[in-house]
């Protein structure tokens, strides 16, 4: 079975890309064999992330065998009281953060800090994607503030996403190595042998397998698991295994 | 049949690899690579005549899967490298001249680079030049018979990760190739640039050891084109540019 952490659906505003609505995506799926992916509407992460939350919960009302909600929020929306009901109500999704989308500061900040406990009361995995896919062109995180971040929240559990290599690696390496919260999505990672020495290193418990479909090519994500030389129990773990486990 | 035209030996703390010709080769069986072209990393970033005079050793034993390029950092070292560089092609079987830029402290477009572009056009062989679009370009309008593959077709930092600039480079002059290789796996991107350029005028490269050479073949494999097309940009352009020095 291959889940898949990180999607979206919904326009791309910086050049034109071809399907993107959830029925292109669903071809996408069949054709690469994956079974599930957590998505969340373009619309949350640039114009209003209540309308964007909306259009996720009806793509995923619409095909629920396929599509899991990836929710997300700004501290400065209006909706804000509406969205920690939303996220006390619902069932099986994750909340996805795009603070430099948001303009806002993921620490010290009061309502992301309530978001953060109510995850942990409520098992939501939170995945922070570093980019919004792996392109030199879009801005890219600051995580230098992650570690207090994540050792403020235990019971929350992070998913670092849309990391590469180099300089970038070594911050969420350091963070894996602090924090047993914090697990690192593959969308990105496209160094030669890098999944093989992160497992060697870390253990297979810690990754979690998503493409980045459809702004990547999601051919990609599955491939680069399933051609690492790793046990296929280390595989099913990073694909689906780990996803599963913190859904509970 | 697959033929990399981008890939590297040698070493380099920056980049973090450390490879010989036989860790290039078992990567290249892994991933059913036939032939490299590759550019010594101490040319690249050290030592322009000790890095060549490596590489030529390295490769001795591997003619038939390893094809060496010149590799020069600059133009600024002078006559006694231009004389080396024609020599290396004319006596030891170099096909290719690398370039780097890393503005502002080296650019590919200044004065001091144009002989060896010059010396690449008249020996008939391709220079794989790291630059944005925008230096293709300038370096065209210099020396317009010069074969310029443009590496990572724009996804590199310096470059800004701007596909759609190198690509309306290519689509300007047509001794522009694209390079599939780097980080980004952009939905639609080769599908574009073959729709620009034609199939004709890309070309696939791995930029092993530093990214991993399954994923980049599958960027072009699992686009939506022809395998024709596929083909071409696998081994077809640059077999044929191999050809035109007529020692092939």
């Amino acid at each position: 079975m291959i889940l898949d952490v990180n999607g979206y659906f919904g326009s791309w505003p910086y050049w034109p890309m071809k399907g993107t609505d959830p029925n292109a995506i669903l071809e996408k799926m069949d054709r690469y064999g994956i079974d599930r992916v957590f998505l969340n509407s373009l619309r949350g992460v640039f114009t209003d992330p209540e309308e964007g939350n909306a259009e996720t919960l009806r793509a995923v009302e619409s095909c629920p065998d396929r599509f899991s909600p990836a929710l997300t929020f700004s501290p400065y929306h209006p909706g804000y009281e509406h969205f920690i009901s939303l996220l006390k109500e619902k069932q099986g999704c994750l909340l996805k953060l795009f603070p430099l989308n948001h303009s806002y500061q993921i620490h010290e900040e009061p309502r992301v800090e309530e978001v953060f406990n109510l995850c942990g009361e409520r098992k939501i995995p939170v995945l922070i994607p570093y980019r919004l896919m792996m392109s030199w062109r879009l801005p890219i995180m600051n995580f230098g503030s992650m570690g207090g971040v994540i050792e403020k929240f235990p019971q929350t559990h992070f998913i670092l996403g849309s990391i590469n290599y180099l300089f970038e690696l070594q911050t969420a390496r350091s963070l894996l190595r602090r924090f047993s919260n914090t697990s690192l999505e593959t969308s990105a990672m496209m160094a030669y042998r890098e999944v093989e020495k992160l497992v060697a290193e870390f253990g297979a418990e810690r990754f979690i397998h998503g493409s980045c479909i459809p702004l990547q090519n999601p051919a990609i994500g599955p491939l680069k698991i399933k051609d690492a030389n790793i046990s296929d129990e280390d595989k099913e773990k990073i694909l689906s295994g780990n996803l599963l486990k913190l859904m509970g | 049949m697959i033929t990399d035209c981008h890939v590297h030996i040698g070493k380099s703390n920056w980049l973090q690899v450390y490879s010989d010709a036989r860790d290039l080769i078992e990567a290249a069986d892994h991933s059913g690579i036939d032939r490299m072209m590759v550019t010594d990393l101490t040319a690249l970033i050290y030592d322009i005549e000790e890095g060549n005079r490596l590489i030529r050793e390295a490769v001795s034993d591997y003619r038939d899967r390893m094809i060496p390029y010149y590799t020069i950092v600059t133009g600024r070292h002078g006559k006694k490298i231009l004389e080396d560089f024609e020599r290396y092609v004319t006596d030891y079987g170099f096909r290719g001249l690398k370039i780097y830029s890393v503005p502002p402290l080296q650019l590919i477009d200044d004065p001091y680079m144009l002989p060896f572009i010059e010396k690449a056009a008249e020996l008939r062989i391709p220079i794989l030049a790291h630059s944005t679009g925008a230096e293709c370009e300038s370096l065209s309008r210099q020396v317009p018979e010069c074969i310029l593959l443009n590496a990572h077709m724009g996804c590199c930092p310096q470059a800004h990760g701007d596909w759609h600039a190198s690509v309306a480079a290519a689509k300007k002059f047509p001794n522009i190739y694209l390079d599939t290789t780097s980080s980004s796996f952009d939905n639609g991107m080769i599908e574009f640039a073959v729709e620009e350029v034609g199939a004709e005028r890309v070309l696939y490269g791995s930029d092993l050891p530093l990214l991993d050479p399954t994923l980049q073949i599958a960027k072009v494999t699992e686009s939506d084109i022809t395998q024709e097309q596929k083909n071409l940009i696998l081994h077809g352009n640059i077999d044929r540019i191999l050809k035109l020095r007529g020692t092939e």
